[in-house]
Formats: C-alpha cells, sequence, structure tokens
C-alpha cells in the first residue's frame, strides 16, 4: 500500500485544477446546448445528428472529472497500484464515444442520401408572422458551436501539460461539435435554397474526420490498457521520452532491458536482465506452490529513491 | 478566421432570408396561376373542415382547385410523386407515414378518432416553402374562427 500520489510541480497542479473547472464548465454549457435544440429540432437530419452527438459528447468531460477525483484517492489492499488506471479507462471510454459519433454521423448522411430523404422542416409563429423552423435551427446551431470552439481551443494546451488523454479527446470531441454544428448550418441553408441533400452531403464530410480521430483514439487508448509503451498524444507514434530513458538506463547499467509503460498520466520504467525476464521455476514454486507456480511469472524489486515530492 | 467565414455566412443567408425556404421540386410556383391538387383522403367532416384552408390557400395562389379521393397509400404515394400537392381530410399528426410526408402544423381535433388527437394537412415532403405557405394560410383561417 505504498502507492501514494507523487507530489505535483506547481504548475502542474495548476493546470489539473483548470482542466477541472474546463470539463466543468463544459457540462454546463453542453446542457444548455442540448436543451435549446430539443426545442427547435425538427426533420433536420444534420440537426438530429447534431444533438446526438451534443448528448455523446457529455460523456468526456464526464469520466474525466471522475477518473481525475478516483486517480486521487490513495492505494487500498483492494486497489495496491492505486487509481492511476481510471485514467486509462476513462480515455477508452472518451475514445469510444468519438468513435460512435463519427459512426453516427457517417450513416445517418449515407442513409438520407441513399433514401433520397427530403427533410421537410415547418414553421412557427412568432409576432403574428409565420417564420420557417430553419432559421430558429440555425440560432440555435450558432450558438452551440461557439462555447466548443473556445473550450476545445483551451483544453488542447492544458491536456498536453498534464498528459492527460482524456481531456486531449474531449477537446477533439468538441472541435468535432463545432463542426457539426457548422455543417448543419450549411445544410440548413443548403435545405432553404431547395438542395435537399445538402444537410446530409455537409454531416458526410464531418463524420469522416470525426471517426479518424475516433479511431485513432481508440487505438491509442487499447495500447495504453494492455501495457503498450506510451504513445505520442496525438497519434499512434511511441513517445520520445521513452527513447530517453531507455537511452539513458541502458547507458547506466549496461546490457538490461528497459520496459515503459502508462499508467494514466505516469509513466513506469523497470529494468530487467535481458537473458532472464522472469523468476525462476523454483523460486516461484517456493513462493507460491507446486500447481500455481506457472502463473507468478515476476518478483521485482523496487528501487525507491525519493520522497514523492519533485516541486 | 472561422468567425469570419461565419460572419460572411450569416450575412449571406440574411440577404437571401428574403424568398427563402425555397422548393426543392417548385411545388409552390407550379402551382401559382395553375392548378392544385389536393387529395381527399375521406370526404366529411374533417374534410368539410380542411376545406377553408384549401379555399384559402388556392384564392391566395390563384388557382383552380382540383380534388381527388382515394385511399390513404394511394394519395401519399401520388403526393410523393409531385401529382398531388397536399392531402387533407383527416391526417392525424401522428401519421405512421410521417417520415414520407411533410406535415402541417395542426388545423384542429381529429374528427371521428378514437384518441383525441390534432388533424393536419400533408404536402409533399421536402417542400418548405410551400409548407410555409400553408401554415400561413391554416393560421390565417385560424384567425378568422373558421376551420376548427
Amino acid at each position: 500500500m505504498s502507492e501514494t500520489r507523487p507530489q505535483l510541480p506547481a504548475e502542474i497542479e495548476k493546470a489539473m485544477k483548470r482542466a477541472e473547472r474546463l470539463a466543468w464548465l463544459s457540462i454546463a454549457f453542453l446542457i444548455s446546448i442540448i436543451l435549446a435544440m430539443a426545442a427547435v429540432m425538427g426533420g433536420s437530419q444534420a440537426m438530429q445528428t447534431a444533438w446526438i452527438e451534443d448528448i455523446l459528447s457529455l460523456l468526456p468531460p464526464v469520466v474525466f472529472l471522475i477518473a481525475l477525483k478516483l486517480e486521487q484517492k490513495p492505494a487500498t489492499e483492494k486497489f495496491p497500484f492505486g487509481f492511476y488506471r481510471a485514467n486509462s479507462l476513462a480515455f477508452l471510454i472518451a475514445a469510444g464515444a468519438l468513435t460512435t459519433m463519427g459512426a453516427v454521423l457517417l450513416y445517418e448522411s449515407a442513409s438520407t442520401l441513399i433514401k433520397q430523404e427530403h427533410p421537410t422542416i415547418g414553421s412557427f409563429q412568432m409576432f403574428g408572422r409565420e417564420i420557417w423552423l430553419g432559421w430558429a435551427m440555425i440560432a440555435v446551431l450558432v450558438y452551440s458551436v461557439i462555447p466548443p470552439v473556445i473550450l476545445g481551443r483551451l483544453k488542447k494546451p492544458v491536456a498536453a501539460k498534464i498528459a492527460d488523454k482524456v481531456l486531449h479527446t474531449d477537446a477533439l470531441m468538441n472541435a468535432a461539435d463545432w463542426q457539426t454544428g457548422l455543417a448543419g448550418i450549411l445544410g440548413i441553408l443548403g435545405v432553404g435554397f431547395g438542395f435537399w441533400w445538402a444537410d446530409a452531403l455537409a454531416a458526410g464530410f464531418i463524420s469522416l474526420s470525426i471517426l479518424m480521430d475516433g479511431l485513432k483514439s481508440t487505438r491509442t487508448s487499447v495500447v495504453e490498457l494492455i501495457d503498450g509503451a506510451p504513445r505520442r498524444m496525438d497519434s499512434g507514434k511511441i513517445d520520445p521520452l521513452v527513447n530517453r530513458v531507455t537511452a539513458k538506463l541502458k547507458a547506466e547499467h549496461g546490457d538490461v532491458n528497459v520496459q515503459i509503460r502508462e499508467t494514466g498520466r505516469y509513466m513506469r520504467a523497470v529494468i530487467e536482465p535481458h537473458d532472464r525476464p522472469h523468476v525462476s521455476g523454483e523460486q516461484a514454486k517456493s513462493l507460491i506452490g507446486e500447481e500455481d507456480a506457472w502463473r507468478l511469472i515476476e518478483v521485482a524489486m523496487e528501487r525507491r529513491e525519493d520522497e514523492p515530492n519533485r516541486s | 478566421m472561422k468567425s469570419r467565414v461565419l460572419m460572411v455566412f450569416l450575412m449571406g443567408s440574411a440577404l437571401a432570408g428574403c424568398d427563402l425556404p425555397r422548393d426543392p421540386a417548385g411545388t409552390l410556383k407550379a402551382v401559382q396561376g395553375q392548378e392544385l391538387r389536393v387529395g381527399v383522403l375521406k370526404f366529411g367532416e374533417n374534410a368539410e373542415k380542411d376545406r377553408p384552408i384549401v379555399e384559402r390557400l388556392a384564392t391566395s395562389l390563384e388557382a383552380k382547385l382540383v380534388y381527388v379521393e382515394g385511399d390513404a397509400h394511394a394519395l401519399f404515394e401520388d403526393l410523393k410523386r409531385g401529382h398531388l400537392h397536399i392531402v387533407i381530410g383527416g391526417v392525424p399528426e401522428s401519421t405512421p407515414f410521417e417520415k414520407e410526408l411533410g406535415l402541417s402544423k395542426p388545423v384542429g381535433p381529429l374528427h371521428a378518432a378514437r384518441e383525441e388527437e390534432d388533424r393536419v394537412i400533408a404536402v409533399r415532403p421536402g417542400e418548405n416553402a410551400f409548407l410555409l405557405r400553408v401554415n400561413e394560410v391554416i393560421e390565417a383561417t385560424k384567425a378568422e374562427g373558421a376551420g376548427s
């Protein structure tokens, strides 16, 4: 039960607080957008999809906040390694949400185009005049576009600073949000001009980039969950920090294997002899018993040098 | 940059707003000064109540009224293909054909129905300019106290 939360440099601590505030802000804005959209949503495909997508984009900030809370809990008997991995799991959920959003969007727009559904958008009465509902939709979509543009921009640098892939995915989701919002506006204007396909075509183009982002994030999150080497935040490539640590450790210890993995935002490095990666059969047998000896493959001695204080 | 694109966009749409929305298949223009082809699901109380709306619509478009009676499937199919412009006579607001139709705002209660429900007028799907005109006429007719 030795795992305690490492004391972080003051600026990282500050960035985390900021990330938390941004996540809460996102949730508040998203709820207001979801309600406003529900009020004007009609037969517009792009509008409905934008709405589903805004509901989905609640997921990343929510799981981010949950993971952040969990991560700060000390290790227990039941969770001897602490809760750092909650962040990895949250990352998978966020990435899944992003992928789903791209897939839903692509499916919807393709099926509208194939079935040649002509979106019918009605009207409502205001100031004694009949006004096309499309205008109200555009107004709400404009509102729905503004917060995610700003929030996404604010989140990206913070996510990089605190090495938080959930927050990074959340920022991607925000980008997807405003892009679909814009596509929705284009689509409804197109419908206004009598191009029934404008709506779906606009959504279709956007969906591809969202789907790509989602799949990329999902891949990285799976890598993290199966103890892959730490990856860069925005691509599947191995983080250059890994090579730096490996090179230094090898220089210091000679011919050894260096294993580096990621648990949430943190990295862990293990040095092992290059030719004998596992605990000996004899020792395993004596430790765990004849029958289960095959299961015990590692007994590591950690060399801990300092108090968890890096500030 | 992006906000500028948006601005141009909104200004453009505001300018163009005068004659939007338009019909993909041009129903409103096609009816103007020609025929308004009306499908009637069933001549009866619902159709009678819908009639003042259709008449007012025809007058406003200087169109001759042509009524066609038939069953829902045939009428809605004709509507989708543009052989008809409008279907009246008791289209419930929750019609199962909703996806294939353009529905107006409620015109009044659906008569002779099992449950309390509003009735609407169906137009060809996606013909948003025409639908807007239909809705205007519905409001105007309501304002006169008829058509419920």
